[in-house]
């Protein structure tokens, strides 16, 4: 067989990022969101937890009152916060969970299909409650296959993307239900037996669900329909085939991707 | 929101098909066109003609007095070899799209086509066509011009064609695509195995025809073929399939040792009309004459890309078929590019093509050992004069070459050469 580039992990991927997933799924079942709701990280452990959330009701320089789940109004200044996240700042839930409503968004994640493996990170910014915009870098593995008399050939295609990235989101409530586009170049690598290869257009679409956190990571995954494309020589080695083979495909994979995103 | 999730778990599975290589590959590759003839024209050609050159060297065959050489889908020169310093062409026979041919008792057997026939060559000056069984290995192939399908030109091309598309698949089966007269493949399952692979004819005397007690034996691609034969005419007595890539037959005994590119089949041919399948020996793929002598029997498995033999083994491999129910291997020689091997005086001769020619002392058969390799010739096939024990015939690129042998130096001293 012609190795051109060892990978066929794909199932192995496909296993942990259901492992990734299960977590995720577990996740609260409080499904509410709170009112202009904010987040209260203490430098010490001050209010049962290091942590308090609920309505923001009185919002001043000095002190904070918030109502709190339970019904409770709790006051602090606000110098005893370590962290905080204003209302303008996330949607939060009554269990604390919250996403961000806006500012930086990073994100690492890993698709997997047929004969793709992609590992990628997105700088984005969140411009509003619905749009996310972001560049995002990685590495693309895909594969295409043929065979000869003598042999089945595994055509092995390495590449480093460079694309834009756009989400909407759809439904915001607990869980963010969003879609995203992506589109740009990757640039395909040389290997030992890919003699050449040129650089080739990436596009994606799908829709994705986030799950929100009261950490600063929280999980989604996504299906999308991945497009990228390739054209090159590659080495060959059969009794049948008295060249190389040149070839130009596009890879067309049904991605699913799991991933955790990053806010301040 | 249940709805929602529902749609999102139901997405792989509506998406399924969006994964798929929309790939297009750009390849040389050998590809064979049908001809198509009149094929009562064919058989209506003149059996003899005059001597003419040697341009494409197939099978050869050695004889008392002369030597057969098989010009590659056209026929057969006949050579006065009665001084062995200087053959002389002296006819040759019109056998069109004939590839395999095989000399018993100045008889010729020859596949051509769908025929097989026999050619009485006892007066070699006056050859002489005894019988022909017409669609003796398949039925006719015709186009809608009720032409008939007779063989097949080819041509290195190189083509575009998707991953999916019906080439693809053909190539996964063969190492040539075969094309109708129209462009459209012809899947190579269809096309009969008396016409595959011409263009992979060997030079020399490994062969796909045997005879055995008034029988004779020829190998396709995937089938044995049982003629009897009587002094006057040859008669089909049955095909029966023994698998794929047979490549030789031998008759041993009351044995057929038939090799193919992944086995050596050994068939009982106790009941002549009848083979019965006894063993197989299971080797690594690669291309294999088979030699057996008396309780042994020597195999040479070789590769080589863009020969059509795949795989990764170049070895001499010696086998005990004391039992032949069950064959064992002895021992596994290193060679280079071993191709057609033969015994004479308990020395074994294995042509090494390009590579040469290995001589191994096989005194004690079960475990020959390596005299010496002469690499200043060309030796696809090794033959034995069948009157001069010291004397061997080699075929190479450039022609068939004739040497006496030195039995206590093995000097080889060349004799002629006759050009091709």
């Amino acid at each position: 067989m012609s190795k051109i580039l060892i990978t066929p992990i794909t199932p192995f991927l496909f296993l942990i990022g259901l492992l990734f997933c299960a977590p995720v799924i577990s996740f609260s079942q409080n499904d509410h969101l709170m009112e202009n709701g904010a987040v209260f990280k203490f430098k010490r452990h001050w209010y049962k937890h290091n942590m308090v959330y609920g309505s923001l009701l009185q919002n001043d320089f000095n002190i904070q009152n918030i109502e709190t789940v339970s019904g409770d109004t709790v006051s602090f200044p606000i110098d005893s916060a370590r962290k905080y996240y204003l209302p303008e700042q996330i949607t939060l839930c009554k269990n604390g969970r919250y996403h961000y409503a806006s500012g930086k968004i990073r994100t690492f994640s890993m698709g997997v299909s047929r004969d793709h493996v992609n590992l990628d990170f997105v700088y984005g910014f969140r411009i509003n409650r619905h749009f996310d915009i972001g560049i995002g870098t990685g590495m693309d593995h895909n594969a295409f296959s043929f065979y000869t008399v003598d042999d089945f050939h595994l055509v092995n295609i390495v590449g480093t993307p460079l694309y834009i990235q756009g989400k909407y989101n759809l439904y915001r409530k607990r869980r963010i239900i969003y879609l995203k586009a992506k589109v740009g170049m990757t640039n395909n690598s040389e290997t030992a037996n890919i003699v050449r290869v040129n650089n080739g257009i990436v596009m994606e679409g799908g829709i994705g669900m986030l799950f929100p956190s009261r950490l600063r990571s929280r999980f989604y995954f996504e299906f999308s329909q991945y497009t990228s494309h390739a054209k090159g020589i590659a080495n060959v080695a059969s009794s049948s085939i008295l060249s190389d083979v040149e070839f130009d495909v596009w890879f067309h994979r049904f991605l699913f991707t799991v991933g955790v995103e990053f806010g301040k | 929101m249940k709805k929602l999730l529902i749609i999102i778990a139901c997405l792989p599975i509506l998406f399924a098909s969006c994964t798929k290589d929309n790939a297009t590959i750009s390849l040389t590759f050998k590809k064979g066109t049908a001809v198509y003839a009149d094929i009562e024209e064919i058989r209506a050609v003149e059996l003899v003609s005059a001597p003419r050159m040697i341009e494409n060297a197939g099978k050869i065959f050695i004889g008392e007095n002369y030597i057969l050489i098989g010009e590659n889908g056209k026929g057969i020169h006949v050579l006065d070899n009665t001084d062995s310093s200087n053959p002389v062409n002296i006819g040759f026979l019109q056998l069109p799209f004939t590839k395999e041919f095989f000399v018993d008792k100045d008889m010729i057997y020859a596949e051509s086509q769908y025929d097989f026939i026999k050619i009485d060559l006892s007066d070699m000056n006056n050859p002489l066509m005894l019988d022909r069984v017409e669609y003796a290995f398949a039925e006719a192939i015709q186009n809608a011009d009720g032409l008939t399908l007779v063989g097949f030109s080819y041509e290195t091309v190189t083509r575009s064609f998707k991953t999916d598309s019906e080439e693809a698949e053909e190539l996964r089966d063969s190492y040539y695509l075969y094309y109708d007269y129209n462009n459209s493949v012809i899947p190579a399952s269809s096309v009969p195995s008396s016409f595959v692979g011409s263009e992979r004819g060997v030079k020399g005397t490994v062969n796909k025809i045997a005879v055995y007690s008034n029988h004779v034996y020829v190998v396709s691609n995937s089938k044995l073929h049982t003629f009897q034969d009587s002094p006057s005419n040859i008669m089909l007595v049955g095909s029966t399939n023994i698998g794929w890539d047979n490549e030789t037959i031998y008759a041993e005994g009351n044995h057929l040792f038939i090799g193919t590119q992944s086995s050596m089949i050994v068939m009982d041919v106790t009941n002549p009309s009848s083979p019965i399948e006894t063993s197989t020996y299971n080797h690594p793929n690669s291309c294999d004459p088979v030699l057996p002598i008396g309780s042994i029997a020597y195999l040479t498995l070789r590769t080589a890309d863009f020969t059509g033999c795949s795989g990764d083994e170049n070895t001499l491999e010696v086998l005990d078929i004391s039992d032949i129910n069950s064959p064992e291997l002895i021992s596994t020689i290193p060679m280079t590019s071993p191709y057609g091997l033969t015994m004479i005086n308990n020395k074994l001769y294995v042509g090494e093509g390009m590579n040469g020619m290995s001589i191994f002392d096989a005194a004690d058969p079960a475990n020959p050992v390596l005299i010496q390799t002469n690499t200043s010739i060309v030796a696809y096939d090794v033959i034995e004069h069948p009157s001069f024990p010291n004397r061997i015939l080699t075929t190479s690129d450039f022609g068939l070459s004739q040497y006496e042998v030195n039995s206590l130096t093995m000097e080889m001293i060349f004799l002629s050469e006759i050009a091709y």
